[in-house]
């Protein structure tokens, strides 16, 4: 087994600030155990947006939970290791996780809508949120900070002291932003938080992640369903899918070796300067996580699966500077394009 | 503001919609207090005169003219808080009836609802924080059972139990027959010696229901995304339970809360009887049982009054809690 974390177990506060070395985590059902996240290991530079893009059930979210040590009753971590800062966030103290959550790791949640409490202004939000980390805050300085971040995610100042069903559903995000870089945390997790809201209002918010992250040099685990959208932001995207990361990818990357999932996603993308848009789904279905496939996961629904697909889980292989979980590039002595186009 | 003054147009409607109902109500009826009276002393063999029963007709107020004259009239006798002579309790007014057993009936089934609500809720929020585990289970099971039981069976059963088995309690009444120039603490002491069993029987036939409707809204708010968020955030637990997720699980059980207290005046009516306690409730049996109408309704009344007062109370309240309702419609 592949240990490069084991080997180093000191606290390394220099190093990545995100590392996640081969985490499984499964959640108990009435029908048994089902794997949501399988084998995931991912590594977040400093100053980096990683995409994360896969489809409903692919385990994104559970994933981005497992990293906040936030995974519902009835879920747990199987085996792995997760790393923030050079911490091993499942071996602290609660009271040390509790503090150390949003200062060295935050996250914007996938439903602004229902992320802020209905009976606390946004002025309560941020607040709560010093004083929990800092219960001798004063008032002056807990007003000023939270100036800077209206001022941050330019919200008007006047709106402090409004409740959430007050605001509009790009504001509710943009107060969510604000709440989660309360204190500048060097990684932050952002699920879908664009997903509830029109194209307008997604684009403007995600001009202002660009612009903070620019300035803030945090690194971003940015998880979508919209590839294009990853594509346009991310310096990396990595695709999942029933719960195991099939590819990472430079998102402007010139390769076109790539999964056949993510050649699936990208011919589902329309394009629109073209006379004529031709877009195909995948077909099939992402498969049931109680009863996954052997193998591959995706070989059921892959157009160039062979005999190896359906019994040995591919591993990931360097194939033109991308990482690729499939087995048609480690076939030796066959021809190279072998049906992808 | 805009919030009180359209909470409070609305209250004066109702109000005023209950008293005509109220007044309505009885003259749809056949009959009239006057001819109960006539009845009663012709059945003991001493009829009455023309004179006496004009005199009666005066004092009931029956009267002969035509019903808008009547309403304005009723209208008027009630800014003056007048409700009419009681026919049980002649010739006690109905207001003096009402002044007398209120105390009573507020005293005990106000302080046992309270009681109930406050300790119901409290530990509702704790049973829903320690979801799943034993104690969770325990007190769900015991006040689900206590719930189902018919509250004057409990009633009964203290009463047989503490009462008279044990004499650990008095079996009736809201006081004893104490010497003159007691002190009044000893009064007070005798009152609340008197409360306990029925406090008690109300206590445990309530308090279930506000345990499980506060545990169910409270896994409600604890699964919503803002509570998550906050656990996210580093909000402490004592925060996250009080301001987070209970302080969103109890905005539907006031509702209840309002129903309850305006019901408290209409008295645990069978707690009232069994422990025959001098309130409310009691004298609205003693006016069915006599055809005393202008007790019914004076009392029907207050009942009214005192619901739709709770009601507009608990609106405010929930004004206060959920800035969504203060926007109102």
């Amino acid at each position: 087994m592949r240990t490069p974390l084991a080997s180093s177990p000191t606290d390394n506060p220099d190093g990545p600030p995100l590392i996640l070395d081969q985490v499984s985590v499964s959640f108990n059902t009435s029908k048994g155990p089902a794997r949501a996240v399988n084998d995931v290991s991912l590594t977040l530079a400093q100053g980096e947006i990683l995409g994360l893009v896969g489809e409903s059930g692919s385990g994104k979210s559970t994933l981005a939970f497992t990293v906040m040590g936030l995974l519902p009753d009835g879920a747990r971590v199987d085996s792995g290791q997760i790393r923030v800062m050079g911490k091993d966030l499942y071996h602290l103290d609660p009271e040390v996780l509790r503090d150390f959550r949003w200062k060295g790791i935050s996250m914007v949640f996938q439903s602004a809508m229902n992320a802020l409490n209905p009976v606390l202004t946004v002025q309560d939000h941020i607040f709560d949120t010093l004083r929990s980390h800092d219960p001798n805050i004063t008032d002056e300085k807990a007003r000023q900070r939270m100036l800077e971040l209206l001022d941050l995610v330019k919200i008007d100042a006047r709106r402090a002291r409004s409740f959430p069903h007050e605001l509009s559903g790009g504001m509710k995000q943009r107060v969510v932003l604000a709440i989660a870089m309360v204190f500048n945390p060097p990684v932050l997790l952002m699920d879908e938080p664009t997903t509830a809201l029109d194209v307008v209002v997604q684009r403007s918010i995600l001009n202002q992640v660009r612009e903070i992250q620019a300035e803030r040099k945090m690194a971003i685990l940015f998880i979508s369903h919209d590839f294009s959208l990853v594509r346009s932001l991310a310096h990396r995207v990595a695709i999942m899918y029933a719960g195991r990361i099939v590819e990472i990818t430079a998102s402007l990357g010139k390769s076109d070796a790539h999964h056949p999932y993510t050649e699936g996603l990208m011919r589902a993308i329309p394009e629109l300067s073209e006379d004529e848009v031709t877009i195909s789904g995948i077909p099939g279905n992402p498969p049931d996580l109680l009863h996954l496939p052997t193998g591959c996961p995706f070989h059921p629904r892959c157009p160039v699966a062979f005999d190896r697909c359906r019994t040995e889980v591919p591993p990931m292989l360097q194939v033109q500077g991308n990482l690729v979980a499939c087995h048609q590039y480690s076939r030796s002595g066959e021809e190279s394009d072998h049906g992808l186009e | 503001m805009r919030f009180f003054l359209n909470r409070l147009g609305f209250l004066l409607i109702s109000i005023w919609a209950a008293l005509t109902v109220n007044f309505l109500i009885p003259r749809m009826m056949p009959g009239n207090p006057v001819d109960a009276i006539l009845a009663h002393f012709q059945s003991e063999g001493a009829p009455l005169g023309p004179n006496a029963l004009h005199a009666l007709e005066q004092q009931f107020g029956v009267a002969h003219s035509s019903i808008w004259s009547q309403y304005l009239g009723y209208l008027q006798n009630l800014l003056h808080g007048q409700l009419g002579t009681s026919i049980t309790y002649y010739p006690l007014t109905v207001t003096q009836v009402i002044e007398r057993s209120l105390p009573w009936t507020l005293g005990l089934a106000g302080t046992a609802t309270i009681i109930s609500v406050l300790l119901g809720t409290f530990l509702g929020v704790y049973a829903a924080w320690h979801r799943g585990t034993r104690i969770d289970a325990g007190l769900t099971t015991v006040t689900m059972f206590t719930s189902a039981i018919p509250y004057f069976w409990i009633a009964l059963i203290l009463v047989y139990l503490f009462g008279f088995e044990l004499h650990w309690f008095p079996q009736f009444h809201a006081f004893s027959t104490l010497p003159p120039g007691v002190a009044w603490w000893k009064f007070a002491l005798d009152i609340l010696y008197h409360a306990v069993l029925p406090g008690a029987t109300i206590v445990i036939s309530a308090i279930g229901g506000w345990l499980v409707g506060m545990r169910n809204n409270m896994i409600q708010t604890l699964g919503e995304d803002y509570v998550t968020f906050a656990r996210a955030r580093g909000v402490r637990n004592r925060r996250l339970m009080i301001a987070y997720a209970a302080r969103n699980a109890i905005l539907p059980n006031l509702t209840g809360f309002a129903m309850a207290i305006g019901f408290v005046v209409g008295g645990a009516l069978l707690t009232e009887i069994v422990f025959s306690y001098p309130g409310i409730g009691m004298q609205l049996l003693t006016a069915v049982e006599n055809e005393d109408y202008p007790l019914m309704q004076g009392i029907f009344l207050i009942i009214a009054l005192a619901v739709l007062l709770a009601n507009f109370f608990v609106e405010m309240v929930y004004g206060f809690l959920d800035p969504r309702a203060r926007q109102g419609e």
